[in-house]
């Protein structure tokens, strides 16, 4: 009996060459990547809203900008706040090698989030008494994954930043509230006399304290 | 024979990943309806116009605001949009919100003293 000599079972450049095509074009196959944008209104001009000086009458602010995100009244007059917010969320997934792979989809996502926010602050006679713009990031999480089928789907907390204007749209559901948000319903920033907040604020912060969100 | 094999074996996975492929658009309305882009601008007048005839132009708004003497009503429409390729390999969602907004700001007879109407999705970046 001849044993094969050590040349023979040698892989040959090419074939190697070939396995590692081959190789690099499944884990392509099996692996994935995906990009999710939310885009939430229009960006404000911000470097034209810090130019302004008070006093300037809210018309005009009114003619530059447009009907604001959301308007309130104030013991002094009124508020006016503009908002901007664009979330980018990417996800990398691979299906795992083995049986394991015939359930499972693994994914890893981050995201962030990039808010622009106006305020003009009024007296009581219309003019600015105070305006201040501002441009921030935020991370509205990220995380883990394993679906079952293949989907894009957000896996991060973007809850936050999209209630700021569906709110609008919850007319009568403050005779629902929980007792806590009932009882202080004087101090809501919600019902546009008592003030306003920024979007993405700790709903256990400031007046929210009251509510005893943490609580529900 | 072997190497037509050896070829077909090297390809599937990315025939197969370009044979996956898909897309996805969608779109929502929400809010009230959009009437102030229906009516003519010159017919909204400041100084002589008054809530009664915002109201029967455009119906019930999104919200009513008082700030001290005056009234505000504040209608609101919300089109949302987007649209999905699903590449296996790659893949991108994107995921759009315009806000239509009328502001009609009224003293305390009724009568419009400041208006404002702005359709983010025509006013562009």
């Amino acid at each position: 009996m001849r044993l094969p000599q050590a040349s023979s079972v040698r892989t040959p450049p090419l074939a190697a060459l070939r396995s590692l095509v081959a190789s690099v074009l499944l884990a392509a196959t099996l692996a994935g990547c995906a990009n999710i944008r939310t885009d939430l209104g229009a960006p404000l001009a911000q470097a034209a809203a810090s130019a302004w000086t008070a006093p300037v009458h809210y018309s005009k602010v009114l003619e530059a900008y447009g009907p604001p995100s959301k308007i309130s009244a104030i013991p002094s007059g009124s508020v006016f706040l503009y908002e901007h917010v664009e979330i980018r969320e990417r996800q990398w997934g691979l299906i795992l090698p083995g049986d394991i792979s015939r359930f499972f989809k693994f994914v890893y996502a981050t995201s962030a989030a990039n808010t622009d926010v106006a305020v003009f602050v009024f007296d009581d006679e219309g003019m600015m008494t105070g305006q201040a713009t501002e441009n921030f990031r935020s991370d509205p999480g990220g995380g883990f994954s394993f679906t079952l089928i293949f989907k894009i789907k957000s896996l991060s907390d973007t809850d936050e930043y999209t209630r700021s204007q569906e709110g609008i749209f919850d007319w009568g559901m403050a005779m629902v509230q929980p007792l806590p948000v009932g009882l202080n319903a004087a101090q809501s920033l919600d019902s546009g006399i008592w003030g306003l907040e920024v979007i993405r604020v700790d709903g256990m912060m400031g007046q929210r304290a009251l509510e005893l969100n943490q609580l529900e | 024979m072997r190497l037509i094999v050896a070829r077909f074996a090297l390809l599937a996975p990315l025939a197969a990943s370009l044979s996956l492929v898909a897309c996805v658009k969608y779109q929502s309305l929400d809010g009230v309806e959009n009437t102030w882009r229906e009516i003519p601008a010159d017919r909204i007048q400041v100084g002589t116009t008054t809530q009664t005839d915002i109201l029967d132009w455009l119906g019930p708004p999104s919200q009513i605001i008082a700030i001290g003497e005056q009234r505000v009503f504040y209608y609101l429409s919300q089109k949302q949009s987007g649209q999905a390729k699903v590449l296996i390999v790659w893949n991108d969602a994107e995921d759009q919100t315009r806000y239509d907004r009328a502001v009609f700001f009224f003293d305390p007879e009724g009568v419009l003293t400041e208006y404002s109407i702005r359709d983010e999705a025509s006013a562009g970046k």
